[in-house]
């Protein structure tokens, strides 16, 4: 029997690009062009809390609505943040990559984004803040707001340290 | 001579992996230049460690699109797109094309979204670079023909093209039988009511001012959870509704206020995704699989703008034809043989 046949290349060729997508599959991560297609799949219902982002920037004058300062969309930048920052509460996020996770690795993250964040603040838009606040509120599928937007968690932009506030 | 015309466009599309080469090369050069222009033209794309995807980590960060090699790729993608489409050189710029569009809606991931309308064609197409059959009807073959006479060097015969054509068809299958699984993995039985797809359908994400766009999920957080990421167990996000047109927006409302209709329509979804390995069973079930998920795609362009427009194409380029053209001219032929004895039976009266 040969073994360098045609027949055997494809078969070989099969398994070499199927096992990365049972690898997503199996474990609901992943990364570009390997899905497991969690597209609607998280259920909704009227009871379903939702929530949105915003960002502020705090100094000892005022403090400023990041919003127009994403440098793109909200869409991305929040999906961004959710996704490869933040993370799910799930322990295998279907929106990221990651294979590990836990408290240290979290914090790595945060201070990874807000220290690049900063930067972007700075070389873009010439500003500079002592904290980044990240608040959330809740709202209904119309976006109303059900709770008022409240601190949940402040990046210190000299420590370079993030507080998840506990409510 | 139209049957000639027919049979000579059967042959073509009865070699899927010679079509897919063909549209998959224009649709897969098109978007990689728009995602080049995308990549040059966003403000905050940094990219830092988190924005790299498994392949993105892998190759040297000057690789990876910025402003001094914005060129490189421009000239790059237009020339591999030609010569992938002739066939000069087929295996190395579709290789080359397929790594580059990886690497660049790789980056387009790490700066927010994960396009997943280009996850299943940018895979396919390379897996075209290493199959056999991709270059039938190429420059390529017609040189190595001309060179090494042994046509069975360079030719490709029906069997293989079938078995390359299937490793295609698994990978499809296989993303379709993931996404119905990903539906109950994450809804569970639930899911099927009817009251998820209503939510997206009736979404208008469009009408809200930046900021009140991306919405994102919670729940309570008990001990399983990881308490130390705050009290709100945020688990996802939400995928966007781009439609804003009032007749499109009204079918939405009609339809997503349908419960009935909306759980009829989640039910068939999983089902159809899940029965993805159907396409091997036989050439007739393969094609109805592939017009139903055309379909389904169809349904959700129309109702969220989401067009999944490659895998439309992929679902039309893998298509049994042989067979489609069978059963057509079968149904030509006894709408014909009621005729005639339609005409019979009046001329009888």
């Amino acid at each position: 029997m040969k073994i360098l046949s045609r027949k055997n290349y494809i078969f070989f060729i099969a398994a070499i690009f199927l096992l990365p997508n049972l690898f997503v599959m199996a474990l609901g991560i992943e990364s570009f062009p390997y899905t497991q297609a969690p597209m609607f799949g998280h259920y909704i219902d009227s009871n379903t809390k939702l929530y949105l982002l915003k960002f502020e920037g705090h100094t000892a004058d005022g403090s400023v609505d990041l919003v127009d300062y994403y440098g793109k969309s909200e869409l991305r930048f929040i999906r961004h943040f959710f996704s490869k920052v933040y993370g799910s509460s799930d322990y295998f996020t279907p929106f990221s990559g990651r294979v590990l996770e836990d408290e240290e690795r979290f914090h790595e993250r945060l201070t990874l984004f807000f220290d690049s964040y900063q930067k972007f603040l700075w070389e873009e838009y010439q500003l500079k803040f002592d904290s980044i606040e990240v608040k959330i509120a809740q709202v209904d599928s119309e976006r109303n707001i059900v709770r008022d937007y409240r601190p949940f968690g402040t990046y210190n932009c000299a420590s370079k340290e993030y507080k998840v506030i506990m409510d | 001579m139209i049957k000639s015309i027919l049979n000579q466009i059967l042959k073509f599309l009865s070699n899927p992996l010679f079509t897919l080469r063909i549209f998959l090369t224009l649709l897969i050069g098109k978007n990689a230049l728009e995602r080049l222009n995308f990549l040059i033209g966003v403000k905050n794309n940094e990219t830092y460690e988190l924005s790299l995807t498994w392949i993105n980590s892998m190759i040297p960060k000057e690789m990876l699109v910025n402003q001094s090699n914005f060129e490189f790729y421009y000239y790059l993608i237009i020339v591999c797109t030609i010569t992938a489409v002739v066939g000069i050189f087929g295996r190395l710029s579709i290789f080359l094309l397929a790594f580059t569009a990886i690497m660049m809606n790789g980056m387009v991931e790490g700066i927010g979204i994960f396009d997943h309308n280009l996850s299943l064609p940018s895979q396919i197409y390379f897996i075209l670079a290493f199959l056999p059959g991709t270059l039938s009807y190429s420059i390529d073959k017609w040189v190595m023909g001309k060179i090494w006479k042994k046509k069975d060097f360079v030719r490709a015969d029906n069997k293989i093209i079938k078995m390359s054509t299937n490793v295609i068809l698994l990978v499809v299958a296989f993303t379709y039988f993931t996404a119905g699984v990903s539906k109950l993995r994450y809804g569970g039985i639930e899911w099927l009511d009817g009251s998820t797809l209503s939510f997206y359908i009736q979404d208008k994400m469009m009408d809200y001012e930046e900021g009140k766009k991306q919405i994102l999920m919670g729940r309570s957080v008990d001990e399983n959870d990881f308490v130390w990421k705050g009290p709100y167990g945020l688990y996802s996000h939400t995928y966007g509704n781009y439609r804003t047109s009032p007749t499109n927006r009204a079918f939405n409302s009609w339809l997503g206020s349908n419960k009935f209709l909306m759980s009829t329509i989640s039910i068939l979804t999983v089902l159809l995704e899940l029965a993805g390995f159907i396409v091997f069973v036989n050439p007739r079930l393969r094609n109805i699989f592939l017009v139903s998920v055309i379909i389904m795609h169809s349904v959700i362009g129309y109702t969220m703008g989401l067009s999944f427009s490659y895998y439309r194409v992929i679902c039309v380029l893998l298509m049994d034809w042989k067979t489609v053209y069978a059963d057509l001219a079968s149904i030509y032929h006894m709408l014909k043989q009621r005729k005639t004895k339609l005409i019979y039976r009046l001329q009888g009266r």
